[in-house]
């Protein structure tokens, strides 16, 4: 059983320089724990845009790269402009990092694969509670798949979720059936006052 | 007698050197050690820095040896996490500091007391630029100050200024990854 996937997220857009062309960031996640802190840039170099066999490791926590190219690889570009040129891309690495990871992306990505449902950005208070909206009050809806969702935003974030859904209903209503929001909620949602008397 | 790991990842600075045959040395040994270079090192991984990065964790040198590479450790090419043993009566020359004891003194006094590092760390370890954050209530000096303990805690991180000799490096296992693998402790 695996324990570790690789999400990829393309980086292309990060703003590189004549020598050095940022391809995507490799970041592990362990199932049910989230993503590691740590991931590695794949690059290419001098215009060739071909991807380079070895890829430059970041820490996503601190935010910056914890190597650099060797001497060798370096070609015309100085090892000062070279380190500018990744201090730069290390803040917006981080930024695409953290819209892809962030429960609310993660969660929107999840919902695309229930088409009845949309995320509730307005009622939302990530990342402590997420909230969806059934988007069609006649479309067919099952419980069910509210958990399936708190369970697969567990496996990519490492965060459990204590689920609830509401709506209005009548006493001949299936409940089950005619909920329309639902909210998760962090599990550990408590615990900055967890201290307080 | 204390034990402490290093991991090093494929193509890294202790990777390409065996510190079994010539120790640990810093990349900078003559700057000046000052809580300021302290805590960038810490914190941004400076070039310039007096110290050595050492953990308490075998699983945090894992994560560091696997991760931290510049490519993923297999079958034939493997990682590596070297054990170190620094005797009670250190070596000539060799101080080790505990970034918890050395940050928090400079730390503004109402803040000692009320540090929760566990609840910053699940903040703090999320993917993080390293400008400061405007909306904080902190300057960005005790802002500052405060990321550097949560991210000494997180890696279990003990700093060591001075050489360490190649007689304390007592080990260098290898590791490899594979999706299923996970770290024994």
């Amino acid at each position: 059983m695996n324990m570790f996937e690789v999400r990829s997220i393309d980086l292309k857009q990060v703003p590189g320089n004549d020598f050095i062309e940022f391809l995507r960031i490799e970041i592990p996640e362990r199932k049910g724990y989230g993503p590691v802190h740590f991931g590695r840039v794949r690059y290419a170099l001098n215009g060739d845009h071909i991807e380079q066999e070895n890829g430059l490791p970041m820490d996503l926590g601190k935010g910056i790269f914890t190597a650099t190219l060797e001497d060798e690889e370096l070609g015309d570009i100085s090892r000062e402009k070279l380190e500018k040129t990744l201090r730069k891309a290390a803040i917006e690495i981080i930024k695409i990092v953290r819209e892809q990871v962030d429960p609310p992306s993660i969660l929107k990505s999840i919902l695309k694969d229930y088409p009845y449902l949309k995320y509730d950005k307005h009622g939302s208070k990530p990342p402590d509670v997420l909230k969806g909206l059934v988007k069609d009050p006649e479309s067919p809806r099952q419980a069910e798949d509210i958990f399936e969702i708190a369970r697969r935003l567990n496996v990519a974030t490492g965060e459990d979720y204590k689920v609830f859904y509401g709506g209005n209903s009548s006493d001949d209503d299936n409940f089950d059936r005619v909920w329309t929001r639902f909210s998760l909620r962090k599990l550990n949602f408590q615990k900055a006052s967890s201290n307080e008397k | 007698m204390a034990t402490f790991y290093k991991g090093a990842g494929i193509g890294t600075h202790w990777h390409t050197r065996d510190s079994r045959r010539v120790g640990f040395t810093a990349r900078s040994p003559v700057t000046n050690p000052e809580t300021e270079v302290f805590m960038d090192h810490i914190v941004a991984n400076i070039a310039n820095s007096p110290y050595i990065s050492l953990t308490r964790s075998y699983a945090v040198a894992w994560h560091y040896a696997v991760f931290n590479g510049k490519r993923e450790p297999g079958p034939g090419k493997p990682a590596y996490i070297y054990e170190i043993e620094i005797d009670d009566s250190l070596p000539h020359g060799l101080n080790l500091l505990d970034p918890v004891k050395e940050v928090v003194h400079i730390l503004p006094q109402p803040l000692r007391g009320i540090v929760n590092l566990e609840y910053m760390a699940d903040i703090l370890n999320n993917p993080a630029s390293q400008l400061s954050n405007p909306s904080s209530r902190f300057s960005s000096d005790v802002e500052r100050q405060l990321i550097a303990l949560v991210f000494a805690e997180r890696d279990a991180e003990v700093l060591v200024h001075g050489y360490i000799p190649p007689f304390c490096v007592k080990h260098r296992f290898e590791v490899e990854f594979s999706p299923s693998d996970l770290p024994s402790s």
